[in-house]
């Protein structure tokens, strides 16, 4: 909830209240959808729709806490930043909405907010993955500013909040490649998910979306060490259904893992499916810049 | 044993005798549930009866919190219950499928803790999901809270209800002899009848059930009354379809959002209510107008309701309400199943 606090108490009696702090009035619950004319967006069977453009207004900041979907069939996403003129990827490929996106009551808690402004745009294109037309409903949730220009306090934290965010962003990885995790009945597939050049990446849940129940292992390359058992534990695969939740509810670390930039880690992956598996993964969490200004 | 020492609020550390001590005063807060009162004669084993939908009738009940103490002597705190959450369940109809509306008031303040009867299933969970009420609903000794429930549709159902929450019984004559103890416990229970003073639990909805024709869309006004702020911090809805909406300040046209949100994208239920990343703040004077579209293409009866509280405080300005700015997410808070009331 909000740390603007709410309530102003007597310093002098225990559980007495005073006033209402009118700050609060300048922070505002806000739900976010990509802008008009295609608060739906309509994407064509096995096509991808143009990158849609969330834009707030020159009202104020926002945070962005939740992601919300409502589509007519299965489809993954592409969220990026427009930050003026430069882009930024907030992950390595396109990820199937049901791994990032909640809906009704339980939407998808993102990692870390993302702080978005007039000048810095989330933008989400869509590719159908179900074979027919697909309409499309995003939601990003949080918390907007709506005259922090007017007070000092607030506009200072707003700066704060804005240079931290070129030096952290949530962030998503799939699988290398432009396509899931594809597994026949009883085989085993490898994988690779290489961290970029430019971030650290700290990886904070686990979700996805599968056509039924795989065993996996996730593998630092570099050092050899599994990410689920530890440096000192025997290797091996962990069940699908033990490690991997989804949009409404991802699995959360208990503590973050930090992976270095450009390093790679090896996903293995057994079929225990009755039939072909598709699997799409998606490790949410934070890229932490590195070498921002050389 | 450092761990214990500095995290743990039910134990103190005796420096004498190096070792942990549990504080009394805890034994004296205990997890409570609040059922119907069984003094009411309708009321058999906490189950109530709510007549037919043909009938028309409302059906009343209520909630009574007793009175303790020892010998009378209970320096005007008697016994305080911290309701943290709403529970139900309908052995009828099924809890899944109730279909009900429920108004409480509270006696002793003579206050309606909802504008209008709210939809059962907006407002009540179940045990596994229980609607958590972020600002407590204090219940001192001998207060009464009223139930009016009213049957939307359908036969006779049997109910159950409970608050549940903290019991505090500073009177047990053992721990009389705690006298710092039974000090801090007084003044934790005086803080809590001073702030149920200024703030209570309310629920805010539309008057009556929106009603909509398929396809159509039409606007509602919220009105949390004149008295007090209000500040809400979740909404759920219950329909016969799937619908989107908006909500504005009805005199400042201040939007929530730049489009409409649909239910299946965006609105829970009493068992998830879509948790506000921020609270909002309606002043006292203002109205929220409620801006719905049928998305079933059939007709459409939809219950919508925003959980918050009301302040009965003036606005003030606070000089250093800056200094803890944050939203937390993931990377700031540690797992929880479900929201933490509001401190």
């Amino acid at each position: 909830m909000a740390r603007i606090p709410t309530l102003i108490e007597d310093p002098n009696i225990p559980g007495r209240v005073i006033g209402v702090n009118r700050k609060r009035l300048d922070e505002i619950p806000y739900w976010l959808l990509t802008d008009l004319p295609n608060n739906i967006v309509t994407v064509p069977a096995r096509q991808s729709s143009p990158l849609q453009t969330l834009i707030l207004s020159q009202i104020g900041p926002m945070r962005i806490t939740n992601f919300g979907i409502q589509r007519t069939g299965a489809c993954r996403v592409f969220l990026r930043l427009q930050d003026g003129d430069s882009p930024k990827a907030l992950m390595n490929s396109a990820i199937h909405v049901d791994a990032i996106c909640g809906n009704a009551g339980q939407p998808y808690n993102l990692p870390e907010a993302l702080f978005v402004d007039e000048k810095r745009t989330l933008q989400a294109g869509f590719t159908d993955l179900s074979g027919a037309a697909n309409n499309i409903r995003f939601v990003a949730h949080g918390s907007k500013w709506t005259s922090q220009q007017s007070d000092p306090t607030m506009e200072r934290t707003r700066q704060r909040l804005e240079k931290k965010q070129y030096l952290s962003t949530p962030f998503w990885y799939t699988t290398d490649g432009n396509g899931p995790v594809v597994v026949g009945i009883g085989a085993t597939v490898n994988a690779v998910v290489t961290i970029g050049q430019d971030h650290f990446f700290d990886i904070m849940t686990l979700s996805h979306v599968a056509t039924g129940l795989y065993n996996i292992n996730i593998t630092h390359a570099q050092t050899g060490e599994s990410l689920i058992q530890g440096p000192q534990e025997a290797d091996y695969q962990i069940g699908s259904e033990l490690l991997f939740g989804n949009g409404n509810f991802p699995f959360r670390l208990h503590e973050p893992r930090m992976i270095q930039y450009g390093q790679k880690l090896l996903v293995t992956i057994t079929n225990r499916h009755v039939a072909q598996n598709t699997i799409y993964l998606a490790l949410g969490g934070r890229a932490i810049t590195v070498r921002m200004w050389g | 044993m450092a761990i214990l020492r500095d995290l743990d609020k039910y134990f103190y550390w005796d420096a004498k005798r190096d070792m942990p001590v549990p504080y009394y005063r805890n034994k004296e807060i205990l997890p409570s549930w609040i059922g119907f009162s069984d003094q009411d004669p309708a009321v058999a084993q906490g189950v109530y009866t709510i007549p037919a939908a043909a009938a028309g009738l409302a059906a009343s009940t209520y909630f009574a919190q007793p009175y303790s103490s020892v010998e009378g002597l209970d320096e005007n705190l008697g016994t305080v219950f911290e309701a943290l959450n709403l529970m139900f369940a309908d052995s009828t109809d099924t809890t899944a499928a109730a279909a009900w509306t429920l108004m409480l008031t509270e006696q002793g303040a003579v206050r309606q803790l909802m504008n209008f009867p709210c939809h059962i299933r907006t407002v009540a969970g179940v045990a596994q999901t229980p609607a958590i009420l972020r600002e407590p609903l204090i219940i001192p000794s001998r207060h009464v809270i009223t139930a009016r429930m009213v049957k939307i549709a359908g036969g006779a159902v049997n109910v159950r209800m409970f608050f549940g929450g903290r019991q505090y019984f500073p009177w047990a004559p053992e721990f009389l002899r705690y006298r710092s103890e039974h000090e801090a416990l007084k003044t934790r229970i005086r803080a809590l009848l001073q702030r149920r003073l200024t703030i209570a639990p309310f629920w805010l909805t539309t008057d009556g059930p929106i009603q909509l024709a398929g396809g159509t869309g039409a606007d509602f006004i919220l009105k949390p009354g004149n008295d007090a702020q209000f500040e809400a911090f979740a909404c759920a809805a219950v329909s016969t379809g799937n619908f989107a909406w908006s909500l504005e300040d009805a005199k400042t046209f201040q939007t929530l959002m730049n489009g409409q949100v649909t239910q299946t994208n965006a609105t829970g239920n009493a068992l998830f209510p879509t948790l506000f990343s921020t609270p909002y703040v309606l002043p006292a004077d203002k109205r929220f107008r409620l801006r719905v579209l049928d998305l079933s293409g059939a007709g459409n009866t939809i219950w919508f309701t925003l959980w918050g509280r009301k302040i009965y405080a003036p606005f003030m300005e606070m000089r250093d309400a800056m200094a803890d700015l944050a939203v937390p997410t993931m990377a700031d808070q540690q797992a929880l199943l479900v929201p933490a009331p509001m401190e």
